[in-house]
């Protein structure tokens, strides 16, 4: 009877200006959000592509000291000047959420000392695009799915009932019960197989991808299906309620807005007043403290000028010796003073992120943000990760180099080309499955809840 | 009943507008939904308000001490070669302003300080966004988002059944057979809109304003006034947009529900679809490079330069030739040689940044024409220009930085040049020369350079409201009444 | 056929159906009269089930319509004052669709459009969209789904107001033929001049109380009319 009535729905709905409205500007705005986040995902791979060769540009000039002809490298300016660039590959479904990759840089410079070890140019991406947000599929997902749920589903019952349609059909034996299902089976489908398709189907076909791609297509398929239900779910409590059908339309839109914006502004607020960020200014004169102290303290004349421009006529090999070490005390020194500095900013912010984790179960839109960026690869989790991973890789080439950089000596092309190198290795697939899994059951209930107690309240419907 | 001729019908006084505007009002009044919405939005603004403010003069405090602490640490940085001091470098701070409060902007997306040194020009530095947990790039519930995002849908809410809904109960003929006219019943429909809009617009600006005057900032040469009153004009200007908007499609649509979904959709592609679409266009029209293609670039070009040595065997070339003073050393050629290098590395990066903020530039030019299609988005431009957290505000900062870092390194730099001491390692200066390099100081332009920046969407909005309101006559003057 | 026992229904303080007590045995036509908000729509929906009642029985067939809710349904068929069906479809389309909801016999186009010239409208008629329809002809197809579905009874809401004369004798000579074929029927209304002529009883309903029942075939319309105004007087 469900799938009769369902049927039914369908032809009716065919009709409706609304519906095709909506199911219109869905498809167009997935097939923009798509190809835009193709686009975006083909040109960071080719750049990675093109940076992929360890130091692309090293070309060995000639050394400062010795003889000019030979075309050995100074090692500081190998390790140092040069330096490394670990790269962070694209994630498999990168085309359908840029997530954090506008923020986060997906490349991290290596070098050899402790200051500075890591560092990350900006991402240099123009403030007002951050600012805009991002089109792209997640997007889509996050705030129009839910709002165009709302548009077709603010009228399930309403106008029938104001009409008397409704007491037509339920005249027959047939339940309301079963009247809701067949409408609500109609209107999931409509909207999420078009989505499905056409997100699932664009980064499968223009993003060749790697062996993690169709598991984690299946979790972003779970993640939306799930998400939606919840929506779906609201919307028919909504309905359950008796009210008219333009009640139901801004009750509908004042939820969506309370889920989607307000309700994350507000935990912001929250957050950041439970745990106010230590400030970056605060961070930075304090960095600037502890480097003109260990300038002090260390060998202010052999400072910085030296280090970059030391004259062939003024030391000798045996000075540069000299200076390597001065600078390597200095450096650690200073290190341990902004390690400190930098641990204080990461406690308070893996607090952040823990209250927020939790306060985002007030949302279905902040938890499906999260589940849908970890399964697209561009969360903080694997930025972080490809944190840790530079910093190990950081140990490696600083235990190459440092030697050799203390004893200001030349590498020869072959010692140079033996240098390790940089190989992202991903979190296993596991991991981020088991950290999705959570979130995405949390919802399944909320849905499951929200269904059964919009069927219930039906039953009080007021014919 | 005495038989005879009808009295002549009563004109009404002002056409009939007043009594429909307080007819809806006191409708829309009574019923709880809008009081609810009403109150709940007033609460949000003022929280919003609330919040921004606190938050903003929090950081305008720590932007000042540590200026000011940025000021003592380079005069008591003591004895050092001006080279090294040019090294040491300096922080300079970008200035909080104090209508941020209102529309943070980009603020919470380009850096918070510059450090300025010889050789590396950068972009401005952790930015706050970087700290911020996922969660808050979902929204920031800022006033400027309450009034050009919540606001509207308020004012959807008021006006999707003004003829709609009449026509749908079927009391919209007699209304108009009663002897008003077309014009009049808009200009009622629209009073009956505002008359409720200005409960909740009205006691927020009043908030709104007290809290400003009360966190004023204590550098009076800040144009405060003049920007606040332009942001309350354009937050007017956009909600009048909306009021005309909603009649219009109320007029012209079938039922009261198509009015409705038309006019959410709006709302939703005005204040979600089209920033990121607008911005995406932009990126199209002036693709800007990644931080790895900008650092490469540079670093190709300075490959190709010629290397130490031969830099410093040009120089002891041009000082055989006679080209500097008898004055000149030997072993100061180095230093000639240093600071040519480091003159040359000055412009290159000073060109390559150039380029890249012009590319900006343009890019926050076309995302601004583009968004001057859709109102919500020119009346977001001028809101953050006259706040002053716009792309051209960053820049102009951005821009003074670079100039003061120029007039530190030509000082410096200069010293040494003309210092006679040319042993680079004895050579050291004290705070007399530190004492030199004047403090960094920065005004913020005034509201019309804001405006100027933003002439389009100033246009833009000038245009929608004629036009809408164009519109709005004419769908009132051709609607169907049944 | 159609009872009701001791049928109370209170919404909050106010009693719409004061213990009423009620039979229509098959081919009855009962005509329930009396102003607007006595009790006679609540009535009714007591029946549909469309409300629960406070005290009381309804039954259809013998059968509970509380406990009983599908199969009551049935065997029961409704005709509102306004017939609402779907305005895109065809009368044809919209009878197929309450016919197999009523999983009723009846399934083919051939069948369907058989009934429906049996209610009245002919198979060019059946084929345009319902959006096209007079009142009249709205409620020919609600009188299709009845015979499509079989029922046994069948509860009626004003079927006479906004009818022409014409389309009114019509409709009299389709409920004499339900009543032909032994169908129990219930009809609120405010047409004495109908009442007289279509039914075979007569019942007054005053704040919830049916405070009389005749027999139309000993009254004349006249005396019908006194009866009622007698009734409302107070």
């Amino acid at each position: 009877m469900i799938w009769f009535l369902a049927g039914h729905e369908w032809r009716v709905l065919k009709a409706s200006t609304i519906v095709r409205l909506v199911i219109a500007v869905f498809a167009i705005a997935l097939v923009v959000a798509s190809a835009l986040g193709t686009a975006r995902a083909d040109a960071e791979r080719a750049t990675i592509a093109r940076f992929a060769v360890p130091v692309p540009h090293f070309q060995p000039v000639t050394g400062m000291i010795g003889d000019r002809a030979n075309l050995n490298v100074r090692a500081d300016f190998a390790a140092n000047e040069r330096g490394y660039l670990a790269l962070l590959p694209p994630a498999p479904l990168s085309a359908l959420a840029i997530g954090q990759g506008d923020v986060y840089p997906n490349y991290i410079k290596v070098t050899a000392r402790s200051l500075d070890a890591l560092v990350s140019g900006d991402q240099i991406e123009h403030p007002l695009a951050v600012a805009s947000g991002q089109f792209d599929a997640a997007f889509v997902v996050l705030f129009l799915y839910p709002l165009l749920i709302c548009a077709v589903s603010f009228d399930l019952t309403a106008t029938e009932r104001d009409r008397g349609t409704l007491r037509m059909v339920l005249a027959q034996p047939v339940t309301l019960g079963d009247v809701v299902a067949g409408k609500m089976i109609v209107r999931v489908f409509k909207l999420l197989i078009p989505m499905l398709l056409i997100t699932v189907g664009t980064a499968a076909l223009f993003s060749p991808t790697g062996a993690d791609f169709w598991p984690r297509a299946m979790l972003w398929v779970a993640a939306i299906v799930v998400y939606g239900a919840v929506w779906h779910g609201i919307a028919m409590v909504v309905n359950a309620r008796g009210f008219s059908a333009p009640a139901n339309a801004l009750i509908l839109a004042g939820i969506w807005l309370l889920f989607a914006v307000v309700g994350p502004s507000c935990v912001n607020l929250l957050i950041a007043i439970r745990y106010p960020m230590p400030s970056r200014v605060e961070a930075a004169v304090q960095a600037r403290a502890a480097t003109q102290d260990a300038t002090v303290q260390g060998s202010r004349q052999l400072g910085q000028f030296l280090q970059d421009h030391p004259t062939s006529g003024n030391v000798g090999r045996e000075g540069m010796r000299q200076f390597a070490l001065l600078q390597a005390q200095r450096d650690q020194k200073v290190a341990e003073r902004l390690q400190a500095v930098e641990a204080t900013f990461n406690a308070q912010l893996e607090k952040q992120r823990r209250l927020a984790s939790w306060l985002s179960v007030l949302s279905p839109t902040m938890i499906a943000q999260g589940v849908l960026l970890d399964v697209a690869g561009t969360s903080t989790e694997r930025f972080d990760h490809f944190r840790v991973e530079a910093a190990s890789f950081q140990q490696r080439w600083k235990s190459y180099f440092e030697p050799r950089v203390l004893d200001a000596a030349t590498l020869t092309p072959a010692e140079f080309a033996a240098a390790p190198s940089f190989e992202f290795v991903e979190e296993p697939f596991t991991l981020t499955a088991r950290r999705v899994a959570m979130p995405i059951i949390v919802m399944a209930i909320f849905a499951a809840v929200l269904v059964a107690i919009g069927f219930r309240s039906y039953r009080g419907y007021q014919l | 009943m005495s038989p005879g001729r009808p009295a002549p019908p009563k004109r009404l006084r002002g056409g009939g507008s007043l009594t429909i505007a307080v007819k809806d009002a006191t409708e829309i009044w009574r019923d709880g939904r809008f009081r609810w919405a009403a109150g709940l939005l007033l609460i949000l603004l003022t929280a919003a308000i609330a919040g921004g403010v606190h938050n903003q003069s929090q950081i305008a405090r720590q932007h000042a001490d540590a200026q000011r602490a940025e000021r003592d640490v380079w005069l008591d940085k003591g004895d050092m070669n001006p080279l090294a001091a040019a090294h040491y470098g300096a922080f300079v701070f970008k200035p909080v302003q104090p209508l941020s409060a209102i529309d943070p902007g980009l603020d919470p997306f380009v850096g918070v300080f510059v450090f300025l040194e010889a050789h590396k020009q950068q972009l401005a530095r952790h930015r706050p966004i970087e700290d911020a947990t996922p969660t808050r790039r979902l929204g920031q519930l800022t006033p400027a988002a309450a009034a050009l995002v919540l606001l509207p849908l308020l004012v959807v809410a008021l006006t999707f059944s003004s003829f709609a809904g009449e026509r749908d109960q079927g009391t919209l003929r007699p209304l108009l057979a009663m002897g008003i006219s077309r014009r009049s019943l808009l200009a009622g429909k629209a009073m009956g809109a505002l008359l409720p809009l200005a409960a909740v617009i009205v006691p927020a600006t009043i908030i709104g304003a007290l809290i400003l005057i009360w966190n004023a900032p204590a550098d009076p040469s800040a144009p405060i006034a003049a920007r606040a009153a332009g942001i309350g004009a354009v937050y007017l200007m956009h909600t009048l947009i909306w009021v005309g908007l909603g009649l219009t499609i109320s007029a012209r649509s079938k039922s009261q529900g198509t009015a409705l979904v038309i006019l959410l959709a709006i709302w939703f592609a005005n204040a979600f679809i089209m920033p990121p679409l607008a911005m995406a266009a932009a990126k199209w029209i002036d693709p800007s490079p990644s931080a790895i293609e900008f650092a490469a670039a540079i670093q190709d070009e300075k490959d190709s330069w010629p290397s130490w040595d031969q830099r410093v065997e040009k120089v002891m070339e041009r000082f055989l030739d006679g080209e500097f003073e008898s004055t000149m050393a030997p072993s100061n050629v180095e230093v000639v040689a240093l600071l040519e290098s480091e003159a040359d590395e000055t412009a290159l990066y000073d060109r390559r940044f150039t380029e890249l903020f012009q590319r900006y530039q343009r890019q926050a030019r076309s995302f601004e024409r583009v968004g001057a299609m859709a109102p919500t988005l020119a009346a977001r431009s001028l809101s953050m220009a006259l706040a002053g957290t716009d792309e051209a505000h960053d820049r102009e900062f951005a821009a003074a930085a670079a100039r003061y870092r120029a007039a530190m390194l030509t000082t410096l730099n200069g010293e040494l040049a003309s210092s006679g001491r040319f042993n680079t390692f004895d050579y050291t200066r004290g705070r007399d020369l530190w004492e030199k390099v004047p403090p960094f100081d920065y005004d913020v332009p005034s509201a019309r350079w804001a405006v100027s920046q933003v002439s389009w969407s100033a246009s833009a909005l000038a245009g929608w409201l004629i036009a809408i309101a164009i519109a709005a006559g004419w769908s009132v003057s051709s609607m169907r009444l049944e | 056929m159609i009872e009701a026992t001791e049928l109370t229904k209170t919404f909050g303080a106010t009693l719409a159906v004061d213990h009423l007590n009620l039979t229509i045995k098959p081919g009855e036509i009962f005509c329930l009269l009396g102003s607007n908000g006595a009790g006679k729509t609540t009535t009714i929906n007591l029946f549909l089930n469309f409300i629960a009642p406070t005290s009381g029985v309804a039954r259809i067939d013998g059968l509970d319509v509380v406990e009983h809710p599908l199969e009551t349904k049935q065997r029961l068929a409704y005709i509102p004052e306004q017939v609402t069906l779907y305005r895109n479809l065809t009368g044809l389309e919209n009878l197929r669709f309450f016919s197999r909801l009523a999983k009723a016999a009846a399934d083919s186009d051939d069948d369907l459009l058989a009934i429906l010239a049996q209610a009245g409208l002919t198979a060019d008629q059946a084929r345009a969209r319902v959006s096209s329809y007079s009142k009249g002809m709205r409620q020919k197809v609600g009188i299709a789904i009845t015979i499509a579905k079989g029922a046994l009874a069948l509860l009626l809401d004003e079927p006479t107001s906004g009818l022409d004369p014409k389309a009114s004798n019509d409709f009299s000579t389709l409920l004499a033929d339900l009543s032909g074929r032994g169908v129990a029927i219930l009809m609120a209304t405010h047409d004495l001049f109908r009442a007289k002529e279509s039914g075979t009883s007569v019942g007054i309903m005053k704040h919830g109380r049916l405070v009389e029942t005749l027999s139309t075939s000993e009254l004349g319309h006249r005396d019908l009319e006194q009866i009622y105004l007698a009734h409302m007087k107070d």
